[in-house]
């Protein structure tokens, strides 16, 4: 049965070490919204979308993630895309070795011999697709570019089928080029009814794709409704890139509205 | 040259390094992957005092010093875990402790003699007892057996523990997991190797592997390969030329990192030279409008009159029919764009 929401957080606190770094979080997430998490650095988002992931402690409120417990869930409908600027690591691995990662959760180490192989390597397949990296499944992920990299961590989230993204960033220390073919995986993505949570500081990337806009700011859900109103508030346009059509898109100095919302803090 | 194997200490010398040679690449790439190259070091320095208790106590010392290197890798993974400022000043109290009780309490214990203490330290090929033997092999076979089977959990894991988290694997009790693992394989390795010794055969055979490999499960490969020659050729040197064996071992294994870091330049330089097609921001793809053409293991895609095949982060230029690639390269514009 598909779940009825996908986020319902009423008063939720989320922090480390039974500190709360955010509290108060209020916020009903539907099947199908693409919800883009706003704010400055250190304000609390990161807090909040890992609190979700069970990555930070759940301290108090109600949190229902696919309308359970956020402790009782299944894991693997989360999908998890974390901020990373390299996916090399001190060992080579292949993109559908990290990509296979994705599936592990469904398997079990006492049935090596299992039958659902041939399904493990469809999806793993699959996700690759959706990515565009179909044709890279063998190559060594440190040789590929950061975008590409980028996409490699959201094919290893979609090999585990889940019922929401969580992103972090995915679109930042990303060039132009790329940053257009990420928008164009996550409108697949959207198209196909995948629910997301991403966290970003560059909304005009993605401005085809949001449907609704959360600012976390000082601990707590600051702000919450449509990307035209939040353009409205902050008065900068918040216009969409019809990627891969007009060259002289590309050339434009991206004016980021969240910009608003940076007190000057480098992000890394 | 078979005469070697008239001899009973090198017959058990000979598999025990087989043992060895083939269990240690499979724990130690983890190891450095989660770039903990000098546990198993340190997890040696441990399993010395436990040899010591095991001479004073007239007890069997692998078993003693699997006793004492096990409660060490347990205590090193429970300091990690809670992390702080001080852990790693604790791994290396317990592992200077370790070291140094274990030379004392030899020193003291009747079969101290500094032979026999070379020996623990750096290897011997005459150490390996028939008893031994069939300790490390039970210990072998469960190594093995554990590191093939959970290889995918401890890969994932290593690769990025934040991410196991969040989907829900067993990250404490792999990571624990891990570090048992590395304990029994100091305590095999520790009679042919010798305890100083021990985390070279574990890291460098990997070193080396990671410089000829592409992916996780060909480094795997190749690494166990390079450890069994590394051990076997070791003893057999050993032998012939009365050195000790976990030190000769040692400098097989990077003499055999130098061949391999000499074949990886020379590869490098190939690859450098290879036709790479013009840079596009499109990716090819089943849909994405190019003809493909299916090309020995891959597939080309016809690109404004070019067959463009996927190559690390980009695309080369193939030629249609055998497997060359067009020398040169070349410059064109692209007529259509990429959609
Ligand atoms: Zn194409
Ligand atoms: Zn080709
Ligand atoms: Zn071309
Ligand atoms: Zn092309
Ligand atoms: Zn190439």
């Amino acid at each position: 049965m598909p779940p009825v929401t996908i986020i319902d957080l009423q008063d939720a606190a989320f922090g480390y070490a039974g500190t709360p770094i955010v509290s108060g979080a209020t916020v009903s997430i539907a099947p199908g919204e693409v919800v883009a998490v706003l704010g400055p650095n250190g304000a609390g988002k990161s807090t909040l979308v890992k609190g979700l992931l069970g990555l930070t402690e759940h301290l108090s409120g109600r949190a229902n993630v696919l309308d359970q417990p956020l402790e009782e869930v299944d894991r693997r409908r989360i999908g998890y895309v974390p901020q990373r600027h390299t996916l090399a690591n001190s060992v080579r691995a292949t993109v559908a070795e990290i990509v296979a990662i994705g599936r592990l959760p469904y398997r079990s180490w006492w049935r090596p011999w299992r039958r659902d192989a041939y399904a493990d390597r469809q999806a793993i397949a699959r996700a690759l697709e959706v990515v565009g990296l179909g044709e890279r499944a063998g190559a060594d992920v440190s040789a590929l570019s950061g975008g590409q990299q980028r996409r490699v961590l959201i094919a290893r989230a979609l090999a585990a089928s889940p019922d929401v993204l969580i992103m972090d960033e995915p679109t930042a220390g990303v060039d132009h080029a790329n940053q257009l073919i990420l928008a164009g995986v996550l409108e697949t993505l959207a198209a196909r009814g995948t629910t997301m949570l991403i966290v970003t500081h560059e909304l005009q990337a993605l401005a085809d794709v949001i449907t609704r806009v959360l600012v976390v700011d000082e601990g707590t859900i600051s702000w919450d409704g449509s990307p035209a109103d939040f353009t409205t508030m902050t008065g900068a346009p918040l216009d969409g890139h019809h990627h891969g059509h007009s060259p002289e898109h590309r050339s434009t100095p991206g004016h980021l509205p969240t910009d608003t919302f940076d007190r000057g803090s480098s992000h890394a | 040259m078979l005469e070697l194997l008239d001899y009973a200490f090198m017959r058990n010398a000979l598999i025990a390094a087989l043992l060895i040679g083939a269990a240690a690449p499979q724990v130690g790439i983890f190891l450095v992957q989660r770039r903990l190259s000098l546990i198993g070091d340190g997890l040696g320095h441990v399993a010395l005092a436990g040899v010591a208790i095991g001479l004073l106590t007239s007890s069997e010392p692998v078993l003693t010093a699997l006793v004492t290197a096990v409660l060490a890798a347990v205590a090193i993974e429970v300091a990690r875990s809670r992390g702080g400022p001080s852990s790693d000043l604790a791994l290396a109290l317990m592992f200077y402790g370790g070291i140094a009780a274990g030379v004392v309490l030899i020193g003291l214990s009747p079969q101290g003699t500094p032979a026999n203490l070379t020996s623990y330290l750096f290897g011997s090929i005459t150490a390996t007892t028939t008893t031994d033997l069939y300790i490390f092999l039970a210990l072998t076979v469960t190594v093995v057996a554990t590191s093939i089977l959970l290889r995918p959990w401890l890969f994932a894991v290593a690769q990025d523990e934040e991410y196991a988290r969040a989907s829900g694997l067993p990250v404490v009790r792999i990571n624990l997991l891990l570090s048992i693992l590395t304990a029994v394989t100091v305590v095999v390795s520790m009679r042919v190797v010798g305890l100083l010794l021990i985390s070279a055969l574990m890291i460098i055979p990997n070193a080396s592997a990671q410089l000829l490999s592409r992916s996780f499960a060909s480094a795997t490969r190749i690494a166990v390969a390079f450890g069994l020659v590394s051990a076997l050729g070791g003893v057999v040197t050993s032998f012939y030329a009365e050195t000790p064996s976990g030190a000769t071992i040692v400098l097989i294994a990077l003499v055999v990192f130098c061949v391999a870091a000499a074949a990886s330049a020379i590869q490098h330089r190939r690859d450098a030279a290879h036709a790479r097609a013009e840079r596009h921001d499109h990716e090819h793809g089943p849909d994405c409008g190019h003809t493909a053409i299916a090309h020995g293991d891959h597939m080309d895609y016809l690109h404004d009159g070019h067959r463009h095949a996927a190559h690390a982060d980009h695309y080369d230029e193939h030629a249609a029919g055998g497997h060359t690639h067009e020398a040169g390269g070349h410059t064109h514009e692209h007529a259509g764009g990429a959609r």
